[in-house]
């Protein structure tokens, strides 16, 4: 089943490690080139799903964080395996396009 | 304060707006991030900051709030869901308490439930009738706000003018004599106007009702049959549309037959057939029910108004014949007349079934806490390893639903029960065929089930965990908060003072009704048969038929071994109705328009007297010489006291319905007083002999030896040998001063039992809360034990906290009591609704069915064996 593009956005920015809340939502906002932006509502109740799926879960601030005290996010062994079932999908969905030259 | 704290406070606030459980865990983020997004776009003008910024949070509102709230609630249901399921598995490791709470709560529901149903069935469902609320029914009303019949005078008078009026109808009720079956029977029917179902909107579900001009004078006779007369006059099956019934001796042509559901219309009837009218010579007789539905957006005032012209002009016609100038037709609403009593007596019946319902729901609440308080270290625990208020609220609301559907569910099988219990002793309540337990009653119990169980919930949530949810200290000595002591107290006095108004009333009732059942009926019903018999005109034409039936019935009947006297009258005491006559007194003359006085009036033979029982005061009884002679009557002592407080009645005359022109009645004779309206009714009466019309229909009251029983069927044989087509009512004047008082007697009962079970409930709760609080301070106890108190001393302790609030409860329930006095009045006899020695009788049985409940928890409390109490923990 695909993911919704939040989700798969979400995920993708953790792949590279923990990241608290605000972090996410800016580089998923440079990502989908300002299409997908997300106030502190959609925000939060979208990682909190997430949290439940078990995809993602809380985590200390890495080493030298900040001293604000904020909650940071990393990938759970399920959420990559989700991720990486997803890259799957997509790689195949690609494959096909270029078979079909709709692409190059 | 800056623009950065202002909008962050701001912001702050809609945060607010997200369910607790969220904004619990994110709002210091959701703040983090509101700021940092402030901050970026610093660089930016004022007022475009401003508005890009309120945009955004306003969007991001209106996207996430309904998405938190749709989660936050599937959320819950799922945690209930779990909450019930965990709750149902508690309840079924301790079935002694689950079964106590489940039969308490199904009791007083069942209890409400089959009283909503009468409610419902009776007083809320409109009529059967088309636009019940426009029918209305025309009374005669006088000066003395006495409601009469109309007589055929008033009903051409309205028929000539009633604009209104779409339509007016007329009934005379009629016992007639259905011959031709295979068992003759008396059928209550009605005999009324072509327009009787059009103006009530009934129609046939087979056939036809009445057509314009059936009701004429010499009209071919037709009849239309309810249902279940129809079945059992012609057998299941059959279509009786075109054939004939004999009634009184009349083939009628049946022309229509009701629906099963219509058996009766206004009047128990079970047969119709037009009612002629003839042409009146004067105002009176009276005797005519008249019913009419009002005429598109007139009201019942209009009604009245027009009502007030016909009246006048009525008198004005038969002055001669009628002097009460100030009687006025009225219309009554149909509801009202159709009800009567009723509405009141369910009232207070609901009322005390409500009662019923919140002592349960306070002794539930009662040992829910009581069990709470042992549940406690388990809520404690879970509130200190994270769990929520509202997981917790989940928990305890869950375990309320579950004790109060069961209940529900309990109540609506005991309702159902109960209904059919009401409909099968006959409950005097009118409509009653229509009461069941329907989806209002369903509902309603849901409604209880609601209510029942956040009442519980909440009983628990403010006082089960006291100030110390929180902390494990307090749960480790595992006794009741003082919080909770104090409102499982208040409980219980709560539900004494909800027992006390209810055993008042119950009390008050049967107070009421033992004066009912002592009231003299005037005569000795012991060994008295009465059998009541009407004679066709068809067969019995002329009066010298009728004459000599009577004459023939009352000899053979004499013959009857054990026999030792039979008489003959019209109407039987003390409840069913002979006639109503106004009367002139000849040495006191009423002024002109003024109304004339009234009494209840009645026919008897000679042997009357003799057979009933009645004492002779003064003068004469009737001989089988006043038949020819000059009119005689014989009054009784009420009335001869009323007109003649301070000399004899006797040699006085008077004129009889106003027939100036007929000789005028001679009193020969003063009876014992006669009861003809209920047993609570004056014993005013007067009676002329047994001739003429009269003859038509009497009652046969037949003196016995012995059993009255044992006569009933030689009775029955020698009617037979007379006219084997004659029906007959037969009971015993035991049986018929019994049924006159049923409707009280059922009311008592009803109310007795509701009362008797609450204090059966408040009773167990009082003993209950003690032996739970004397189990929980085992300790304590045996500490004074060996302190060296004595086995009274501790009996005393807590039979003396029961009984405090008891005595607490118990006093405000007699206020209440007193409060609650005016609406008991109206249903009492010769009793005072703060009648003190009632008030002392009730308020001493509570008492002591108090003190028994706390002495046995008190004697549990001398049992404690110190050495072991000191030992246990």
């Amino acid at each position: 089943m695909p993911l919704t593009a939040v989700t798969f956005h979400t995920l993708l920015c953790l792949i590279d490690g923990p990241m608290h809340g605000y972090a996410i939502a800016r580089q998923i906002e440079e990502r989908s080139g300002q299409r997908i932006r997300m106030g502190p509502g959609t925000l939060y109740g979208s990682l909190h799903r997430l949290r439940e799926l078990d995809y993602i879960e809380e985590c200390d601030p890495p080493d030298g964080g900040e001293s604000e005290r904020r909650r940071y996010y990393r990938l759970t062994d399920y959420g990559r395996q989700v991720l990486e079932a997803e890259a799957q999908r997509l790689a195949e969905d690609v494959r096909l396009l270029r078979s079909k030259k709709v692409i190059r | 304060m800056s623009a950065g704290d202002l909008s962050e406070r701001l912001y702050g606030a809609l945060i607010r707006l997200y369910p607790p459980a969220f904004r619990r865990r994110y709002a210091a983020d959701m703040l983090g991030h509101f700021r940092q997004r402030r901050d970026e776009l610093r660089g930016r003008p004022l007022p475009l900051r401003v508005l890009s910024l309120a945009a955004e949070i306003g969007l991001d509102l209106i996207v996430s709030l309904p998405r938190e709230y749709l989660a936050a609630s599937l959320t819950a249901l799922a945690h209930f869901g779990r909450d019930l399921r965990l709750a149902m598995r508690l309840l079924r490791q301790r079935p002694s308490f689950s079964l106590t709470v489940i039969v308490t709560l199904a009791l007083a529901i069942g209890a409400n439930a089959a009283v909503f149903s009468l409610v419902n069935g009776v007083l809320i469902a409109p009529l059967p009738y088309r636009e019940p609320d426009r029918l209305a029914w025309l009374y005669l009303r006088n000066s003395s706000t006495f409601r009469l019949t109309l007589s055929v005078a008033d009903w051409n008078g309205l028929r000539e003018q009633h604009e209104s009026f779409a339509s007016i109808a007329a009934l005379r009720i009629a016992e007639l004599a259905a011959t031709g079956a295979e068992r003759p029977e008396h059928v209550r029917a009605a005999r009324v106007t072509a327009g009787f179902f059009e103006t009530f909107g009934v129609q046939a579900a087979r056939g036809r009702t009445f057509l314009e001009g059936e009701d004429e004078v010499g009209a071919p006779p037709v009849a239309v049959l309810g249902h279940a007369f129809a079945e059992r006059y012609f057998g299941a099956g059959i279509d009786p549309i075109g054939r004939p019934v004999t009634l009184d001796g009349v083939p009628h042509t049946v022309v229509g037959v009701l629906a099963p559901g219509v058996e009766r219309v206004v009047y128990g009837a079970e047969a119709w057939v037009p009612l002629p009218m003839p042409t009146p010579s004067r105002r009176g007789p009276f005797g005519l029910q008249v019913f009419a539905r009002l005429a598109d957006g007139r009201t019942l005032e209009h009604a009245a108004a027009e009502l007030e012209t016909v009246s006048r002009g009525l008198f004005t016609q038969w002055a001669s014949s009628f002097q009460d100038e100030e009687a006025r037709l009225t219309p009554y609403p149909l509801r009202e007349i159709v009800l009567g009593d009723t509405g009141r007596r369910l009232a207070l019946v609901f009322g005390a079934v409500a009662l019923v319902l919140l002592v349960a729901i306070a002794n539930v609440a009662n040992l829910m806490l009581a069990r709470a308080s042992s549940r406690r270290r388990e809520l404690v625990v879970r509130a200190a390893l994270g769990a929520s208020p509202e997981r917790l609220a989940s928990a305890v609301l869950a375990e309320g639903l579950v004790l109060s559907a069961a209940g529900g569910l309990g109540g609506l099988a005991i309702a159902a029960v109960a209904v059919r219990g009401f409909r099968a002793t006959g409950l005097s309540v009118p409509r009653l065929a229509e009461v069941g337990v329907d989806l209002r009653a369903v509902a309603f119990v849901a409604a209880i089930v609601v209510a029942s169980t956040l009442l519980l919930a909440a009983a628990q949530l403010l006082f089960g965990f006291g100030r110390t949810a929180a902390s494990m200290g307090v749960a480790r000595t595992a006794t009741a908060s003082p919080s909770t002591r104090r409102f499982q107290g208040s409980l219980i006095a709560l539900e004494f003072a909800l027992t006390v108004p209810l055993l008042v009333a119950a009390g008050l009732l049967l107070n009421s009704f033992a004066r009912l059942q002592a009231v003299d009926p005037g005569f000795d019903p012991g060994g008295v048969v009465a059998a009541t018999i009407s004679l066709p005109e068809q067969r019995y034409p002329e009066l010298g038929n009728l004459v000599s039936f009577w004459e023939q019935l009352e000899q053979d009947v004499l013959e009857v071994p054990g026999v030792i006297a039979v008489g003959a009258v019209a109407g039987l005491p003390p409840d069913t109705f002979g006639a109503t006559n106004n009367f002139d007194l000849i040495d006191k003359p009423v002024p002109s328009g003024a109304s004339q006085p009234q009494a209840p009036w009645s026919a008897a033979d000679p042997g009357f007297l003799a057979a009933l029982g009645v004492p002779l005061i003064e003068g004469r009884w009737f001989t089988d010489a006043d038949a020819d002679g000059p009119p005689v009557l014989v009054v009784t002592q009420d009335w001869a006291e009323r007109y003649y407080p301070d000399e004899s009645a006797l040699g006085k005359q008077l004129v009889s319905g106003g027939c100036y022109a007929c000789e005028p009645n001679t009193i020969v004779g003063v009876i014992g007083d006669l009861k003809y309206d209920g047993l609570t009714s004056h014993g005013e009466v007067v009676f002329e002999p047994a001739t003429g019309r009269w003859l038509r229909s009497l009652s046969l009251v037949v003196r016995t030896a012995g059993r009255p029983e044992t006569v009933i069927a030689p009775l029955r044989e020698r009617l037979r040998a007379i006219d084997p087509e004659l029906p007959v009512q037969v009971a015993t004047m035991e049986e018929r001063l019994s049924a006159a008082v049923a409707e009280p007697r059922q009311w008592t009962i009803l109310l007795g039992v509701f009362a008797a079970l609450t204090a059966l409930m408040s009773a167990l709760g009082v003993s209950g809360v003690l032996a739970y609080h004397v189990r929980r301070q085992v300790r304590e106890i045996g500490v004074r034990k060996a302190l060296g108190a004595g086995d009274a001393e501790l009996v005393r302790f807590v039979v003396g906290r029961g009984m405090f609030l008891v005595g607490a409860g118990s006093a405000a329930g007699l206020a209440l009591s007193l409060y609650v006095a005016r609406w008991i009045e109206p249903f009492l006899f010769q009793v005072s609704a703060t009648d003190p020695l009632t008030l002392a009788a009730v308020s001493g049985l509570l008492a002591l069915v108090a003190l028994g409940a706390c002495y046995l928890p008190g004697r549990r409390a001398a049992k404690v064996d110190p050495v072991e109490a000191l030992l246990t923990d």
